[in-house]
């Protein structure tokens, strides 16, 4: 009990410190009959990074699908903001809160009964055994590449099993279908959150598969997903699982990088959800196209909504200074930072005082301004959200310049101290200082971005080579280790639940390298690691002792040490520069009648959102 | 003996008026003036600068490539190159200003909440002192990108082209001279090259070797204005190629050639001697209409961004990203959109008068 109280305690302080900007209605996730019905209309500029497969998909978009529509966990969100208790999560398929153990190291949970599966698996209900499998198959290297598996380590065998040591996950076990039981080899106050991710979602069984229905889809399960959602994936009645996975043809309702669309799953029961209104009957969701087209589309009423798409500075201005347009304009803080990364495996970048040198220069309101100016978000200071820390370092910011614009002569100061410059003039006249490659996104802002950046570096003796990659390709290079890119600009980190591990487990600790995901910078890498990935540079500086120590503290003194850990990052590893503290911006067509924030994935809760004529 | 201009002057408009059909040369011969020959560049440049529209574009290629190597003066003038951002010339949403001249709405002051405080702004687009043809990206001054493109377009007119030229000129020489085997490998693998599918092998280009520091083939194929003109010039020679075999074919049975080959000319001199001069009038011309098709041919792979990178201005990278801006900048598209017409239309109207100067049809 003491866990929960721990629990409970990191959300609410968690809660107490954001302050929110909304100018729309939201509702608090009881279903309206008045507000059903209709076809939600989506446009999302790039594909599922991972064509949806829940064990490898890491990224806010597919999250919401999943928690919206498609995949019920044994814990869940709301799908509204942080003040009306967004970043708290509630019983799902579990049946109530788990009950813990007095040592905090065995949590049991109790399934609800009548969830059923979503086609072909309909008559399925949803066993204790499944979840094991989620999580067997979130252990296999084979199966979730890209994705989260860090965050189940604490569970006994889970290491084990991902090592090939073990034929099942020794600590999770069902003693009846109502019944999950997991030991853990340390306490984990917020293993409950991490049962509310995507990747925990049950598994149907098919016949003996160890894998049930996602046997033999190892490289693309999204495309054969079994609901247990409000919606399901259309067409999915035709799947079927009698044969050969070689043999089994993908949904017809998911064509990857073309469209998406969702349909109501028949085999779900309202009764068993207080969680999601579920209000469009149906979502339809194409792929690609242009961005400020796609919004264009918005204003007319011809779609709903963008769904990874920025709001360009245009439509911003407009939005915002036009009171008729106004309501239709949604602003959230999205617990999400933008930044820069370093690889510091790369030369340069080996040398922390270039790394100083970057964050004194860089022009963080200039790249503010190009994304659509204050709205978009707050100058970041520092890397963590401040809601992780409950706002112990709301005021930090260790290389603040006059008007966040950077300050070129504290720049070329520290870059004097590096080794990379020999003359100590305050430009690097190293080779490797030169054509440094640099990954970004291809969509506005991001090349703005970059050539800003470059304009901020060009002084320093710092020039780059830029390549603009669709979204999903961007992610995928800055997160493998072996495509030795030196600049990373673009990505953003939101969190992954209300607690500082999201940020410092895998974007800093060594769980998060590569094949695993998002630590870019290389933190934490061991010899054999840089070698194997073709690195001259030996080691790099490690915090996995600061995360470990922060993972098990409790209350204020965990957040302290978040704070603590941020500082150390900013001021002794330097592996970003962060910039903006990000706002969620939404603009949505006049079709719309009802719209929530989602605090989980800092977008807008789909299920949640009503179209007029349903 | 000897007669004064005017006594030849009146001469000859006697014999004009007595013999309409009487030629300029056979009237001189009448009259006893001294026949002066003229070359044959002679009669092309007076039959040319009798074509007021191909002298015209003649004017505006010098113009253009005048402003193309003056374009770093002009940056200095201004005080910033084609690269240099400057984030005051954009509004508080980073919305480009428009050229000084622009006729803006007059500003109006908006409250507006933004983040989480009350802001003011100014609605409508905002003229900015000093770009006389606006501000593009954000915060670089258009006039100064549009010159700097003028370098990139005539790169590859001149680059491109010449390779393709130099291509098109060896293998169409040596398949109308040689023939037999020699012209059936040459022409069919010109076929080949023409049934290429360009666009998608420079989109493959990019995207199998744009996204890393080494390029592919240990660095040698890398995105760049280089790969870009080396793609535009592999591709159009065959064009060329054909012309010149043709010409070459209807030259080779010449009585000129003949003699020449009696005379114990090796065959590479026949080509270079003999043909190679023939044939440059109609190689002349073709390239100068091959010349806007390459420089529109940049701008289409700029458009879709298999290009040139960001930091080499490229007309056709500015038209790309203005299409979107068009209802609140169409500064962004006309100015580019301009330069490239006009730059595409110099060359077609010089093409165009060259063909006609140097067609013996129209000539007196």
């Amino acid at each position: 009990m003491v866990a929960v109280v721990a629990v409970l305690g990191i959300v609410a302080a968690a809660c107490g410190g954001n302050d929110s900007t909304s100018s729309s209605s939201t509702d608090t996730g009881s279903a309206s009959a008045d507000l059903s019905g209709g076809t939600l209309k989506f446009a999302q500029l790039a594909d599922f990074y991972s064509a949806l497969d829940p064990q490898k998909e890491y990224s806010a978009v597919t999250w919401e699908y999943y928690r919206c529509c498609l995949l019920r966990t044994l814990m869940s969100y709301k799908g509204v903001p942080t003040d009306q208790g967004g970043a708290e999560i509630f019983p799902d398929i579990a049946s109530a809160a788990p009950e813990i153990s007095a040592d905090g190291l065995t949590w049991s949970f109790t399934l609800k009964q009548g969830v059923m599966y979503g086609d072909p698996f309909g008559d399925v209900a949803v066993a204790a055994g499944d979840f094991i499998r989620a999580l067997e198959r979130t252990a296999d290297p084979a199966a979730n590449t890209g994705g989260y598996s860090f965050y189940y380590s604490p569970i006994k065998g889970f290491d084990d099993y991902a090592a090939g040591k073990a034929d099942t996950i020794s600590g999770m076990s069902a003693p009846d279908d109502s019944t999950l039981v997991i030991k853990l080899t340390e306490p984990t106050g917020d293993l409950g959150y991490r049962f509310a991710m995507g990747t925990t979602a049950p598994i149907p069984p098919n016949g003996d598969a160890k894998y049930g229905a996602a046997e033999g889809h190892e490289r693309n399960y999204g495309r054969f997903m079994v609901a247990t959602g409000p919606y399901q994936i259309q067409g999915a009645a035709d799947l079927d699982f009698s044969v050969d996975p070689k043999e089994q043809k993908p949904v017809a309702g998911y064509v990857p990088g073309r469209s998406l669309v969702l349909e109501r799953n028949p085999n779900y029961d309202p009764a068993t959800d207080d969680l999601r209104p579920a209000y469009p009957e149906s979502i339809e969701v194409t792929m690609g196209g242009d961005n400020n087209d796609l919004y264009n589309q918005v204003s007319a009423g011809e779609i709903d909504f963008v769904v990874d798409g920025a709001v360009p500075p245009n439509k911003i201005k407009e939005y915002t200074t036009d009171p008729d347009l106004q309501d239709r304009l949604n602003v959230y803080p999205s617990d999400a930072v933008r930044y820069v990364s370093f690889n510091l495996a790369m030369p340069p970048f080996d040398d922390i005082h270039v790394r100083k040198a970057i964050n004194w220069a860089l022009d963080k309101q200039g790249f503010r301004q190009v994304r659509g100016g204050e709205t978009t978000g707050q100058i970041a200071g520092h890397i963590f959200v401040n809601s992780l820390q409950n706002n112990l370092l709301a005021d930090y910011d260790p290389y603040a310049t006059p008007n966040s614009a950077g300050d070129q002569k504290k720049a070329m100061d520290e870059m004097k101290q590096s080794k990379y410059d020999s003359n100590g003039d305050g430009v690097c006249d190293d080779p490797s200082c030169e054509g440094m490659l640099t990954i970004t996104d291809r969509e506005d802002p991001y090349p703005d971005q970059a050539a800003i950046l470059k304009d901020n570096l060009a002084p320093l003796g710092i020039t780059m080579d830029v390549k603009e990659l669709e979204r999903g390709v961007m992610y995928n290079k800055c997160n493998d280790a072996n495509s030795h890119t030196a600049f990373c600009i673009g990505p953003a980190w939101g969190k992954d639940y209300a607690d500082g591990f999201t940020f410092g487990g895998p974007l800093f600790a060594s769980g998060g390298l590569w094949e695993s995901c998002c630590n870019y910078s290389l933190l934490g890498a061991t010899p054999d690691q840089l070698k194997g990935w073709g690195y001259d540079v030996t080691s790099t500086p490690s915090v996995d002792d600061k995360v470990a120590e922060c993972s098990a503290a409790q209350d204020e003194a965990r957040f302290q040490c978040w704070a603590d850990l941020d500082k150390q990052l900013m001021e002794e590893v330097v592996p970003w520069v962060p910039y903006l503290f990000d706002n969620s911006v939404d603009i949505l067509s006049p079709n719309v009648t009802n719209y929530s924030f989602d605090q989980f994935a800092g977008l807008a809760a789909f299920d949640h959102m009503a179209v007029s004529g349903g | 003996m000897t007669k004064s201009p005017e006594d030849l002057e009146a001469s000859r408009s006697a014999v004009q008026a007595s013999a309409e059909d009487t030629s300029a040369a056979e009237i001189d011969v009448a009259v006893g003036k001294d026949i002066i020959g003229k070359s044959p560049w002679e009669i092309f440049w007076r039959q040319f600068r009798r074509d007021r529209w191909a002298l015209a574009g003649g004017v505006m290629v010098v113009i253009m490539i005048l402003l193309a190597i003056t374009a770093p003066l002009f940056a200095r003038i201004v005080g910033h190159g084609p690269n240099e951002v400057n984030l005051k010339a954009l509004d508080q949403f980073g919305l480009q200003g428009a050229p000084s001249w622009w006729p803006c709405p007059p500003p109006q002051e908006i409250t507006f909440t933004g983040g989480t405080a009350e802001s003011l702004g100014q609605s409508g687009c905002t003229a900015v002192p000093g770009y006389v043809l606006g501000v593009e990206g954000p915060g670089r001054d258009q006039f100064i990108r549009i010159l700097y493109g003028a370098r990139t377009s005539l790169f590859i007119a001149f680059f491109a082209t010449g390779m393709a030229v130099i291509l098109g000129v060896v293998f169409g020489l040596m398949a109308g001279f040689f023939r037999g085997k020699v012209d059936t490998v040459i022409s069919r693998a010109t076929d080949v090259v023409l049934s290429l599918p360009i666009l998608l092998l420079a989109l493959g280009l990019a995207a199998a070797c744009g996204t890393t520091a080494e390029g592919c083939l240990g660095g040698l194929i890398k995105p760049g204005l280089i790969l870009v003109g080396l793609i535009i010039g592999l591709f159009s020679w065959p064009y060329i190629s054909r012309i010149i075999r043709g010409q070459v074919l209807s030259m080779r049975e010449k009585e000129f050639i003949e003699a020449s080959r009696s005379l114990g000319a090796t065959d590479f001199r026949i080509m270079a001697r003999e043909i190679l001069p023939n044939v440059a009038a109609p190689l002349i011309v073709y390239t100068t209409l091959i010349i806007p098709a390459n420089i529109l041919f940049e701008a289409g792979l700029s458009f879709l961004g298999v290009g040139v990178p960001d930091e080499v201005a490229s007309w056709g990278a500015m038209l790309a990203s203005s299409g979107s801006a068009f209802t609140y900048a169409p500064w962004l598209m006309i100015f580019p959109g301009l330069a490239l017409f006009m730059t595409t239309l110099a060359f077609n109207l010089v093409g165009d008068g060259m063909r006609d100067a140097l067609d013996p049809r129209t000539q007196v």
